[in-house]
Parts: structure tokens; sequence; C-alpha cells
């Protein structure tokens, strides 16, 4: 039964493997997308002024309480039907359709943000006054305390919880199969169709899923430990 | 006032005129005007929330004052009026002024992700634009003169409060501030720990430094101090030598907040 997953031409071990590539390509930019737009809402919450700071509690509150596939599907149909009302402004009228790979990463990114820019705010809060203080005292100028004092003991307080949000983006990643984009769980789906082994073929997905989940925890575990150096000693001592 | 310098008259290291300070409705300072010359060391007293910290957080700016000048080496900090009211307009010469304008904190405020050493050099190399082998060279004499040598790769939190405390001086010291600003410098500590933060201070003073200490620690301010200034509610209720304040207070105010705090 395992020659099923074989490598090449008689075997679903390529398409498998491609799939889990691709599904590590859209987890990957839509967590970078998440960490960026996350920030950007996190200090809009923050520091905005206030109709900024409406939208960005608009923005978390309804990507955060919708259905993750909705967003998809939205972004899917929705995007190619404005796309294609814009298109037929300008005088072209065939027929639009937007590439799934770019719609599956900008949905799971919005996704990821919203949750992102949660974790974000929430750190940032939890510095200690003191320290800023310290360093405007100093003469630090603004970017120099966000990039020197603020963002490494952010970081401290972020990590544990976007560790969270990348497990759930990778997650998420499988939603985007409704869209027909060949990431792993559409393989295992399409060779569980073609061969009528589901059993094969999901618990395979599941292992390379575990694979990967357990591979970013080792490496979330590793980040902290090193965001944490003065904290963590102290504890241990 | 023994120690300022006579010579085409004492230089104003910190001039404060008519200080506003408002917190909603509550005003915390209600005009109050101070002068420091160089070399001088001011002893500001007063019961909790009598103004006396919001003052010094006033003149390096991390309170924006409502109404009021403050000039620090004889340069006026810029004021606007901006959508929130008094604004600094131009925030080049607020960090200017504040890397002239050294403060030491109640609580230290160490930066916690860093070694003593990173903490004290991180303002001269990053602000400063020192090359980072003479700033560590210069650490490590500040370490060795508040007696802090051994710890120079610790954390802030695997020391004790006196050692952070004397460790955030030596931050300070790095920039060689020309005005240092002290609040409650002893306030967060166990009585033990107190002296040896009070002795730092005090060779600080003997060096001639210009310093504004806020403290509840009479006898320190009796004999460091040149000048002693008693707020009372937002204002200055009295100020003179310590001989003058403690010895023979004018104010009837003074006078209770003194036998209070047992120094009369």
């Amino acid at each position: 039964m395992l020659d099923l997953l074989r490598f090449g031409s008689d075997g679903w071990g390529d398409e498998i493997a491609r799939g889990a590539g691709m599904t590590l390509a859209v987890a990957i930019l839509a967590y970078l997308i998440g960490i960026l737009a996350g920030s950007g809402v996190a200090a809009a919450k923050l520091s905005g002024p206030a109709p900024v700071r409406w939208l960005a509690a608009a923005y978390t509150t309804i990507v955060r309480g919708v259905p993750a596939l909705l967003v998809i599907w939205l972004l899917f149909f929705g995007g190619s039907g404005l796309i294609g009302w814009v298109a037929g402004l300008f005088g072209y009228s065939g027929p639009v359709e937007l590439s799934s790979f770019a719609v599956g990463v900008t949905a799971v990114g919005i996704v990821s943000a919203a949750y992102a820019a949660e974790v974000i705010r929430g750190a940032v809060t939890a510095v200690p006054k003191g320290q800023l203080e310290a360093a405007r005292a100093l003469g630090m100028g603004r970017f120099l305390i966000l990039r020197r004092i603020l963002v490494p003991q952010a970081l401290r307080y972020a990590l544990p919880g976007l560790g969270n949000v990348w497990q759930m983006t990778l997650k998420d990643t499988t939603l985007v199969s409704v869209v027909s984009l060949a990431e792993l769980m559409r393989q295992a789906y399409l060779g569980m169709q073609s061969t009528r082994q589901p059993f094969l073929f999901y618990v395979t997905a599941a292992i390379l899923y575990m694979i990967m989940t357990t591979c970013s925890e080792a490496l979330f575990r590793a980040l902290s430990r090193r965001a944490e150096r003065g904290v963590r000693r102290a504890v241990n001592n | 006032m023994s120690s300022a310098p006579i010579v085409s008259g004492p230089v104003r290291a910190v001039e404060v005129e008519a200080l506003h300070k408002r917190f909603g409705d509550n005003e915390v300072l209600k005009g109050v005007s101070l002068n420091a010359t160089e070399g001088e060391v001011v002893a500001l007293i007063g019961s909790s929330g009598s103004g006396k910290s919001t003052l010094l957080r006033c003149i390096n700016l991390l309170e924006i004052p409502d109404e009021g000048v403050v000039r620090i080496g004889g340069e006026q900090i810029a004021m606007k009026q901006g959508r929130h009211g008094n604004q600094p307009a131009d925030a080049r010469q607020v960090e200017r002024i504040r890397q002239r304008c050294g403060m030491v904190f109640q609580s230290f405020n160490l930066w916690t992700h860093m070694t003593v050493l990173e903490n004290i050099i991180e303002a001269p190399v990053h602000v400063l634009k020192q090359p980072k082998d003479q700033a560590i060279a210069k650490a490590e004499a500040l370490l060795a003169k508040v007696g802090l040598s051994a710890k120079r790769d610790a954390y802030p939190s695997q020391m004790s409060g006196g050692q952070q405390q004397r460790a955030a001086i030596a931050r300070m010291l790095a920039m060689e501030p020309k005005v240092m600003l002290f609040d409650e410098p002893t306030s967060a500590l166990d009585p033990e720990l107190v002296g040896e933060v009070l002795k730092v201070i005090r060779d600080l003073a003997i060096e001639g430094a210009t310093m504004l200490i806020v403290t509840h620690e009479m006898a320190f301010a009796r004999e460091v101090s040149h000048k002693v200034v008693f707020l009372h509610q937002g204002r200055i209720e009295e100020q003179g030598t310590p001989a003058e304040v403690f010895g023979n207070p004018s104010s009837e105010r003074c006078r209770q907040f003194l036998s209070r705090e047992g120094q009369r």
C-alpha cells in the first residue's frame, strides 16, 4: 500500500511533497503579512488618531468574529467580482480569475494579522513605562527606543502568543484548498480520491503537519529563551 | 552656595520660571520658579503629592508643563500650542536637552534585557555615537567608581536594589550630563541599602556636580545640599540654605513637615 507514496509518475510522493512545500510557502508568507500588518494595526490601536483607532478595532473584531473560510470565499469571489467591475470601467469585459495562491496568502494573512495585532498590542502594553522613560531621559529618539528597547522587551511577552498565531496560520492554510490551491490538504484529497485510500493519505498529511508544527514549536521555544535573557536566569537561580 | 563659581556671576545651569502642570482638573504645579547654578546641589523636599517629582520630570520634559519656561544651561526649551495643549516645538532639541540632563529614577529602570555593561554603553554608543571600545572602557571606569566592577556582566534581576541604583547612576554618568536629576533615588530601597547609594551621590556632590534631588532623606538633604526647597501643594513654600530651612523655617507648614520627618 505504501507504494502509492513512491516518488515519480506512478506514486503520489512528489505530489504530496510539493503540497507540503506549498503549505509552508502559503503559511510563511501569510504569517509575515500577519506580523507586519498586525504590528501596524497594533500601533494604530495604541496611538493612532481616533478614526484610525476605530478602523483598527473594527478590523480585528470583524475578522476574528467570522470564520476564516468565509474570508477566503469572500476574497476569492468577491475579489474577482470587484476587479472585474474595475476592469469593466476601463472597457475590459473578459473573464477575471485571481491566482488562488495570491488569494490564499492574502486571506490567511488577513486572519493572521487580526490575531497577531491583539498579541502585539497586549505585549507592548505589558512593557513597564519606566523602561521607556529611562530611554527618553537619556536622549534616545523615538525610533531608537522602538528598536533597542520596546521591540526586544515586547517580544518577551509576545512570543508565546505569536507562536500560537503561527500554528493557527499554518492550519488555516488547509482552508485554501477550497479554491483549488495544490497545498498539502488538497493533494492528500486528490490522492485519496484517485486511489480510494483515505486512511493512508490523511494519516500521511497528519504526520507532515505534525512535523511542521513540532519543529516550529521548538524554534519558538528557542526564540523565547533568547528573548527572556535577564528574566529566566533570575527565576532559575 | 559656597562652591558655586563667582567669576562673572554664577552660571545658571537650570532655570524654571512660573511652571504650571495640570493632570486633568488637578493642578499639581501652580507657578513654580527655581534656579540652580553650576555646581549647586538643590534638595527638593515636601510631602507626597506636593509636586516635587513632577517638577523634576518637567525639567527634562518627561512631563510637558502646561505653562512656564525651562532653560538648561541658558538654552530655553521651545514650546508651541498643539492639538493637545502645550507641546515641545522641536523633538530634536528635547533629545539634546535630555542628553545633558541625566536622571535617576526611584525604581532604577535599568533595562532588564541587557547586562549592566550593555545598559551603560547603550546611550553613549547609539546616541552619542561613541566607538564601542571607548564606551566600554569608560563604562568599566564608572563601574569601578560605583563599586560594581564585579557585576559588569550581570543582569539587573540578579542584583540587589542598591546595586541596581548604583548601576543606574553609572548609566547616567556615562552621558557626562551637565545636570543630574535624582527622583527619590533611595525610596524603593531596603533601609540597609540606602547608605551605599547615598554615598555615591555624596561623592558626586563633592566633585562639584550640579544636582536636583527629590528626597525624603532629610539628614542627607541637610548634609549635601547648598539649597533646600520645600514644596507644598504645587507651590514653593520655603527655600534657603539647609541651615535656614532646617534650623529656622519661616513657614508654619514647613515647620510641621520637618517635625513629622523628625528633623526638628
